[in-house]
C-alpha cells in the first residue's frame, strides 16, 4: 500500500450562508507538490520505480457542517484539522481528527467531511486510495449591519461595482498563498479563491470593502479597501502564517530498496545544533557513524576508513569534502534538497566504495517566484537565489566566501619572535543549476524530456608565513586547491521506461609549496552515468546502467631527494641535499555496468543485482564483479524485516600505483563483504524505529606497509603500501526517529559497534581499529516555539577511542636521533575517556513583509565538559597528557530569507 | 588532495597540545640521564667493499637460507671489523651525589631491540660500575659472535636483520644499560656504530663533529670561563659558525647511484637550572632548508639563591658522529 499524504493549504472546507463559513481549498496545488516529490525521488533513484500520484482528488460534493449552537451563541470560531482517507471510489472511508478544537467543532467537522465526495485520486494513472490532511474552518459570519466605524459600507443596491484584484503572499517568505478565500464581509455572496500564484480577482459593489482572507495555516487577514465605482484596484496582501513550520510535507511510505537508507531534509540539516548547517557533519549524527576527533568532518562508517565512504553531489563524486581540510563542507547547505546516507549494503548503482555512500541531491529552482537566502556568520557569508525564468525553466544559484583571512590579522597577536607572522586561510564555493522542461511539480509525460545543467566548484587557499626575528626556522606555506564540476542531465520517459543520462566533466587544480619545495597536481575528469528503469510488470522491475569516467592527472613536483625513500636514511639525520624535479602523468579509466531487478511476491520483495567494473589505472588493469542482494518481508502493514548481503570494491588511487619508490604498481581493489539484517517498525504517523545488525568484513585493504626487495643486481626496490589489510566490523544500529512534522523533528541514534583490523603476515592478531567506539548515542531534537522562536539540542555520548596504555619501566634513549622510545601495553587495549557533550541552538525568526530574518545562537559543549580528543607524552614517555577538546563555544549568525 | 585534512589535524592537535602545561622539560637535566654517546672513530669505512658483494652476502638469508660469505668479503671484514673503537657516554646524575652506577655495554643484532635483550641476539661488550661524567670504554663490536648456538658473527646478523641489507652501512646497535641500585632507576641508551662499504671511490670516512666555540651574549665563551649572570633575564647563546666544518659526503641510492649530501649539524642545548629554548637547533627541515642556531637560557624563575649552573651542548652530524662540550655559569638572583 502506498499512501500519498497531502498537506493543509491545498484542501480547505467551505461553509457559508448560515452565519459561518468553511473554506474549500484549491485542489489544484495538491498534485504540484506530489509530483515534485515523486520526480525528485525518481531522479535520485535513477529508474527505481516509485508510485506516482498522477491525479489529485478533487472535491465534488461539499457538505456543510452544523455549526455547534453553543459555540455560535458564544461567538466562537475554530479550525479542525482532520486526516481523511479517500478511497479509490472517491468516497471518504475514514476521517480522524488530528487537530481538535473542542466545543463540538470536532464532531461537526468529522460528520460533514465523511459525507464529502471526491474525484478518485490516481496513482500511476490508476484510481487509488490516498490520505489527505484537511482543515475545516468554522468562521462566524460578520453581521451585515456591523459596519466599520467611520466608513461607508458597500451598497449593493446602488448598482455600481468595482474590482479588487491582487496577490496574496505568505508574510516573510515571498511565497504565494494559494487556495485562500477572499471576500468582502459586507458582500458575502461575492468571493474568490486565490490561484496557485496567489492571485485573486473579485468584483464587488463600490464602496468600502471589508476584506477578509481566510486560508488554512494562516491567520485571518482583515483590512478595508475603499473602492470607487468602476475602479479596478490592485493590491498585495501579506498574510501571516499561523506557525512557520519546518516545511510542507508530502510524505509517502515508499518501501526502501536498501536495507538502510537514511534521508535528511534541508530543514533537518540546517537546524541541528553543533553542525552549523553542514550537511556532511549532520550525517555524523546517524547510527553507524563514529565520532570524528576535534569536530572534524570525516565519515567513519561501520569501522571503515574515512576515505572508504564516498560522497556524491547529484550522483557525481565530490573530490573534496571540506574547506581547509576540516572546515565547512563544500556542499552549501542552502543548495541541497536532500541527503541520502547509506551506511552499507547500497545498491549496484553505487560503486567504488567499501564503506558507505552519501548522495546529496541539489535543489531545483523555485517554480512560483524568486526567493533568496543570505547568511552571515563568523567564518563566511553566503547567498542563495532561485528564480523561475518561465513555467518550465528555473535557475538556482549560490555562492559563499570566507573572510577569515581578513579577520585573522585583526585578532592574531604581534609576532612574539619579532619577525613576520601571517596566516591567511580563505575559501569560496559556488553552485548554479538550470532546469529546463519538466515543470516543477509535474511528472514527465510519455515521450517528454527534461534537462538540467549543474555547475559547482570550490577553492581553498592557505598562506602561512612565519619568518625572521628570533626564529631558527622560517616557515612559508602556500597552498591552493580548486575544483570545478559541470554535470548535465537528461531525463526521458516513455511508457513504463525511464532513462536518465548524466554526463559530467571536471577540473581539479592543486598546488602546495613549503618553502622551496613545490607540488602541483592537476586532474581532468570526464564521465557519464546512464540509468535505465523498466517496470516490466507489477511485480518485476528492471534497472540497468553504466558508470564510466576517465581521469588524467598531471603532476609536477620540485622536492629534495627524499631520505628514507630514495636512499637509506640515518636516524636523526637531516642533511643538506639537492633538489629534483618529478613529473608524473597518471591516467585512470574506470567503467562499470550494473543491473538489478525488483521481484515482488506479495509481502516479499527481493532485489538481486550485480556490478561489473573494468579499470585501467596507471597502466594496470583491474577488474571486479560485485554481486549484491537485498530482500524485505513486510510482516505487517507497519512492520518489515529486511536484509542484505553483497560484495563491494574500491579501486586504488592512480597516484598510489606509481612506480617504486613512490608507489606500489601491484595494488588492487580493496574489497568488502557486507551483510545486514534488520527490522523496521512504524509506531505512529511520524515516529518509526529501525534496528539493524551488521557484519562487514573488509579484505585486501590498502595499508601503508610496503615491501623491500633486494634485486639480483644489488639494487633495492621498495614499495609504499600493499593490499595486506584485513578488517571486520560488527554491531547493531538503532534509529528511533520522529520525522519532520510541523513543529518537531528529532531522533535517537544508538550504535553498538566493534571494528577490528590486522595486517596479513604481520604476526599480530586483530586489534580494535583506531576509531572503534563501542557505544555511540546521539539524541537530536528541534522544536518550533511560539513567537518565532525555535530551539534545538543535540546530546552525544561516545565511548573513548582506543589507545595503547603507557607502561613506563625505564627510559629508552636513542643517542643518534636524541629521542626516546615509549613502552606500551597491548595495542589499543586501553581507551581515552568517554565523550559526552550537549549542544544547543536557539533561533529567532523575525517576519517582515517579504522576508524573514533569522538570528541564531549555537552553543557547543553547553556544560563545558572537559572531553579528551587525544593524548601525548613527555619527552621520556614517563607521563601521559590529555589534549582537551573544544570548550564551551557560542557562535552567533544571521540569515535572511526571501 | 587528501593532504590538507592531515595538515589541519596536525595543526589542531599541535595547538591543543601547546595548551597543556606541566610537562617535563628535556633541556633541564635534573636526574639520571644519558646526554650523549659517541664512538671514535664514528665510522669504519671498508675500502674495496662493493655494494653487490655486501648485499649478495645477505640476500641468501632473506627467505630463510643461510648467509653466504664470499672470501673477498670475509677478508674485508677481518681487516676492518677489528678496528678498535673508543666508546664514550656522557652520564648525568645531578641528584646522585657521586653514587655508583652499574653499567653493561651490549652489541645487538636488531635495531628494534631497544633494550637489547632478545635472546641470542646480543653480545655483552663490557660491564662494570661508573659514576656521573664520561664513561670511556675500548670495544670491538665488529668481531663479536652471538650466543645463538651457531656463533653467528654479530655483523652478519646485523646485515641479515637490516631491511636494506647494509646498503646504508652495517649499523651495529650498541646499547648502554645503566642501573642505579639505590633507587631502582634503569636506562637503556642506544647508539649505532657504522661499518660502511666504500661504494664509491670518493667516499670518505666520517669525522667526529666538534663545535668550534660558543658565543655568550655574542661574546666568545671559552671552555674554562665561568660566566657571571644575575637576574632572571634570558641569555642568548650561539655556537660559533661551523658551516665550514660540515662535511660533504656520498651515500648510495637504492638504485646504487651516488647521492651527494652535506652534513647539517644539530645542536642540543641542556642546562642543570632553568630552561633552554629550543631543545635542538639546526639540521634541515623536510624541504631541505637548514635551520639557524639561536638559543636562549632562561634562569629558573623560582630560584632565590645563587648557584652554579652547568651547560651541556651536544652536536650531531646526522650520520653517527657526535660530540659535546660543557660550560659553567655562576648565577645570582
Amino acid at each position: 500500500m502506498v499512501w500519498f499524504r497531502l498537506t493543509p493549504g491545498y484542501f480547505r472546507a467551505h461553509v457559508s450562508r448560515v452565519g459561518f463559513v468553511a473554506l474549500l481549498g484549491a485542489l489544484v496545488a495538491a498534485p504540484a507538490f506530489a509530483f515534485e516529490e515523486t520526480v525528485r525521488r525518481q531522479l535520485v533513484d535513477a529508474g527505481i520505480h516509485v508510485p506516482v500520484l498522477t491525479r489529485a482528488p478533487a472535491l465534488l460534493t461539499f457538505v456543510e457542517a452544523q455549526y455547534p449552537a453553543d459555540a455560535q451563541k458564544r461567538g466562537l470560531a475554530a479550525s479542525v484539522k482532520l486526516m481523511i482517507t479517500i478511497g479509490a471510489d472517491g468516497l471518504v472511508s475514514e476521517a480522524v481528527v488530528t487537530g481538535p478544537a473542542g466545543e463540538g467543532f470536532d464532531e461537526a467537522a468529522s460528520a460533514a467531511v465523511k459525507q464529502f465526495v471526491f474525484t478518485p485520486a490516481e496513482v500511476d494513472f490508476t484510481p487509488a486510495p490516498v490520505q489527505v490532511e484537511y482543515v475545516y474552518n468554522f468562521v462566524l459570519k460578520v453581521p451585515e449591519d456591523a459596519g466599520v466605524e467611520g466608513a461607508p459600507l458597500l451598497s449593493p443596491d446602488a448598482g455600481a461595482t468595482a474590482k479588487l484584484e491582487g496577490t496574496l503572499y505568505a508574510r516573510g517568505s515571498r511565497g504565494f498563498v494559494p487556495g485562500a478565500i477572499v471576500r468582502c464581509d459586507n458582500a458575502p455572496e461575492k468571493e474568490a479563491y486565490s490561484s496557485e500564484a496567489g492571485h485573486f480577482e473579485i468584483e464587488v459593489p463600490a464602496g468600502v470593502c471589508e476584506v477578509r482572507i481566510v486560508a488554512a495555516d494562516f491567520e485571518v487577514f482583515k483590512t478595508r479597501e475603499p473602492l470607487e465605482a468602476n475602479e479596478t484596484k490592485e493590491v498585495k496582501y501579506y498574510v501571516m502564517p499561523k506557525v512557520s513550520g519546518y516545511q510542507t510535507v508530502v510524505r509517502d511510505t515508499k518501501e526502501k530498496k536498501e536495507v538502510v537508507r537514511r534521508t535528511l531534509s534541508r530543514a533537518e540539516v540546517q537546524k541541528i545544533p553543533g553542525t552549523f548547517g553542514d550537511p556532511i557533519r549532520v550525517i555524523q549524527n546517524f547510527p553507524g557513524v563514529a565520532r570524528a576527533p576535534f569536530g572534524l568532518g570525516q565519515l567513519i562508517v561501520r569501522g571503515a576508513n574515512p576515505n572508504q565512504t564516498l560522497t556524491f553531489f547529484d550522483g557525481v563524486e565530490i573530490p573534496l569534502l571540506f574547506h581547509l581540510g576540516g572546515g565547512p563542507s563544500i556542499v552549501n547547505g542552502e543548495f541541497l534538497d536532500r541527503i541520502d546516507f547509506f551506511p552499507g549494503g547500497f545498491g549496484a548503482r553505487y560503486g567504488r566504495a567499501v564503506g558507505g555512500v552519501v548522495d546529496v541531491a541539489s535543489r531545483r529552482g523555485a517554480a512560483d517566484t524568486w526567493h533568496g537566502v543570505a547568511k552571515v556568520d563568523l567564518l563566511d557569508a553566503s547567498l542563495f537565489v532561485e528564480v523561475p525564468i518561465t513555467d518550465t525553466i528555473s535557475v538556482a544559484a549560490a555562492a559563499r566566501r570566507s573572510y577569515i583571512d581578513a579577520l585573522l590579522p585583526l585578532v592574531l597577536p604581534k609576532d612574539p619572535q619579532g619577525g613576520s607572522l601571517l596566516v591567511l586561510p580563505a575559501y569560496w564555493d559556488y553552485q548554479v543549476r538550470i532546469d529546463i522542461g519538466g515543470k516543477k511539480g509535474e511528472k514527465l509525460r510519455d515521450g517528454q524530456s527534461s534537462y538540467s545543467l549543474f555547475a559547482f566548484g570550490s577553492d581553498d587557499t592557505l598562506k602561512l608565513v612565519a619568518t625572521g626575528g628570533g626564529r631558527n626556522r622560517d616557515v612559508t606555506v602556500d597552498s591552493q586547491t580548486t575544483f570545478h564540476r559541470l554535470i548535465g542531465g537528461w531525463n526521458y520517459r516513455t511508457g513504463n521506461t525511464t532513462f536518465k543520462l548524466t554526463p559530467y566533466g571536471g577540473i581539479d587544480l592543486a598546488k602546495v609549496s613549503f618553502g622551496p619545495a613545490t607540488l602541483r597536481a592537476d586532474a581532468y575528469t570526464v564521465g557519464v552515468r546512464a540509468d535505465l528503469g523498466v517496470d516490466v510488470t507489477d511485480y518485476f522491475t528492471l534497472r540497468a546502467g553504466i558508470d564510466v569516467f576517465s581521469k588524467t592527472l598531471v603532476g609536477k613536483a620540485e622536492l629534495p631527494i627524499l631520505s628514507g625513500v630514495q636512499y637509506v636514511s640515518f636516524p636523526g639525520a637531516d642533511p643538506k641535499v639537492g633538489t629534483q624535479q618529478i613529473d608524473a602523468l597518471v591516467n585512470t579509466f574506470d567503467g562499470a555496468l550494473y543491473t538489478e531487478a525488483d521481484f515482488t511476491f506479495g509481502r516479499f520483495s527481493a532485489t538481486p543485482g550485480v556490478r561489473v567494473s573494468h579499470a585501467y589505472i596507471a597502466g594496470q588493469v583491474r577488474d571486479a564483479i560485485d554481486p549484491r542482494l537485498y530482500a524485505r518481508v513486510q510482516l505487517f502493514d507497519s512492520t518489515a524485516i529486511k536484509g542484505s548481503v553483497g560484495l563491494f570494491t574500491q579501486p586504488p588511487a592512480g597516484t598510489d600505483m606509481q612506480p617504486p619508490p613512490f608507489g606500489t604498481p601491484s595494488l588492487t581493489h580493496e574489497r568488502a563483504f557486507q551483510t545486514s539484517l534488520g527490522v523496521a517498525q512504524k509506531i505512529t504517523e511520524f515516529i518509526n524505529i529501525d534496528v539493524t545488525g551488521f557484519y562487514n568484513r573488509r579484505f585486501e585493504n590498502v595499508v601503508g606497509v610496503g615491501t623491500t626487495i633486494t634485486n639480483p643486481d644489488g639494487t633495492i626496490t621498495t614499495t609504499r603500501s600493499s593490499n595486506r589489510g584485513l578488517g571486520r566490523a560488527y554491531g547493531m544500529e538503532v534509529m528511533l526517529r520522529h520525522e519532520v512534522s510541523k513543529n518537531f523533528f528529532g531522533w535517537v541514534a544508538y550504535t553498538l559497534n566493534r571494528s577490528e583490523e590486522r595486517v596479513v603476515d604481520s604476526g599480530v592478531d586483530y586489534v580494535v581499529s583506531t576509531f572503534d567506539q563501542t557505544h555511540i548515542l546521539t539524541i537530536v531534537g528541534s522544536y518550533k516555539l511560539p513567537f518565532g522562536f525555535e530551539i534545538g539540542a543535540r546530546f552525544r555520548y561516545v565511548t573513548g577511542r582506543p589507545k595503547s596504555a603507557l607502561m613506563h619501566d625505564y627510559d629508552i634513549y636513542q643517542a643518534d636521533s636524541n629521542g626516546y622510545s615509549g613502552q606500551f601495553g597491548p595495542a589499543r587495549a586501553s581507551r581515552i575517556k568517554d565523550f559526552h557533550q550537549l549542544d544547543i541552538r536557539l533561533d529567532k525568526n523575525f517576519l517582515f513583509k517579504t522576508w524573514t530574518l533569522t538570528a541564531y545562537l549555537d552553543v557547543q559543549n553547553v556544560y563545558n565538559q572537559a572531553n579528551v580528543e587525544a593524548s601525548f607524552f613527555d619527552y621520556r614517555f614517563r607521563q601521559e597528557f590529555e589534549v582537551p577538546g573544544i570548550p564551551i563555544l557560542p557562535v552567533i549568525g544571521l540569515k535572511a530569507s526571501l | 588532495m587528501r593532504a590538507q585534512p592531515l595538515f589541519l589535524a596536525v595543526l589542531v592537535l599541535g595547538a591543543s597540545a601547546a595548551c597543556v602545561t606541566g610537562q617535563d622539560d628535556p633541556t633541564l637535566v635534573k636526574d639520571l640521564r644519558v646526554l650523549g654517546m659517541r664512538f671514535e672513530p664514528p665510522e669504519v669505512l671498508m675500502r674495496g667493499c662493493d655494494a653487490r658483494l655486501l648485499i649478495g652476502a645477505a640476500a641468501g638469508a632473506v627467505d630463510g637460507g643461510s648467509i653466504s660469505l664470499p672470501p673477498q668479503f670475509q677478508l674485508l671484514l677481518a681487516q676492518y671489523a677489528s678496528t678498535p673503537l673508543e666508546f664514550t657516554a656522557l652520564v648525568a646524575d645531578p641528584q646522585g651525589n657521586g653514587r655508583s652506577i652499574d653499567y653493561r655495554l651490549l652489541g645487538c643484532a636488531s635495531r628494534g631491540d631497544r633494550d637489547c635483550n632478545n635472546e641470542g641476539d646480543f653480545v655483552e661488550l663490557s660491564k662494570g660500575t661508573t659514576t656521573a661524567g664520561e664513561l670511556k670504554l675500548r670495544v670491538t663490536p665488529g668481531i663479536q659472535f652471538l650466543d645463538d648456538g651457531l656463533a653467528t658473527p654479530l655483523l652478519l646478523e646485523v646485515i641479515n636483520q637490516d631491511t636494506f641489507k647494509g646498503l646504508g652501512g652495517i649499523r651495529v646497535p650498541v646499547v648502554l644499560e645503566l642501573s642505579a641500585s639505590d633507587t631502582g632507576e634503569k636506562i637503556y641508551a642506544q647508539k649505532l656504530m657504522v661499518y660502511s662499504c666504500q661504494f664509491f671511490p670518493t667516499m670518505k670516512q666520517n669525522v667526529t663533529p666538534v663545535l668550534p666555540g660558543l658565543l655568550f651574549k655574542g661574546d666568545p665563551w671559552p671552555a674554562d670561563e665561568v660566566k657571571e649572570v644575575s637576574g632572571k633575564d634570558e641569555v642568548a647563546l650561539l655556537p660559533e659558525d661551523f658551516s665550514a666544518l660540515e662535511e660533504p659526503y656520498l651515500v648510495s641510492s637504492l638504485a646504487l647511484q651516488p647521492i651527494e649530501l652535506v652534513e647539517s649539524w644539530k645542536v642540543t642545548w641542556m642546562t642543570t637550572s632553568g630552561t633552554m629554548s629550543p631543545y635542538n637547533t639546526g639540521g634541515t627541515d623536510f624541504v631541505g632548508v637548514p635551520g639557524r642556531h639561536n638559543a636562549k637560557w632562561k634562569p629558573d624563575p623560582a630560584a632565590t639563591e645563587a648557584r652554579d649552573v652547568d651547560f651541556t651542548f651536544v652536536v650531531r652530524d646526522g650520520r653517527g658522529g657526535n660530540s659535546w662540550t660543557t660550560r659553567k655559569v655562576r648565577w645570582t638572583p
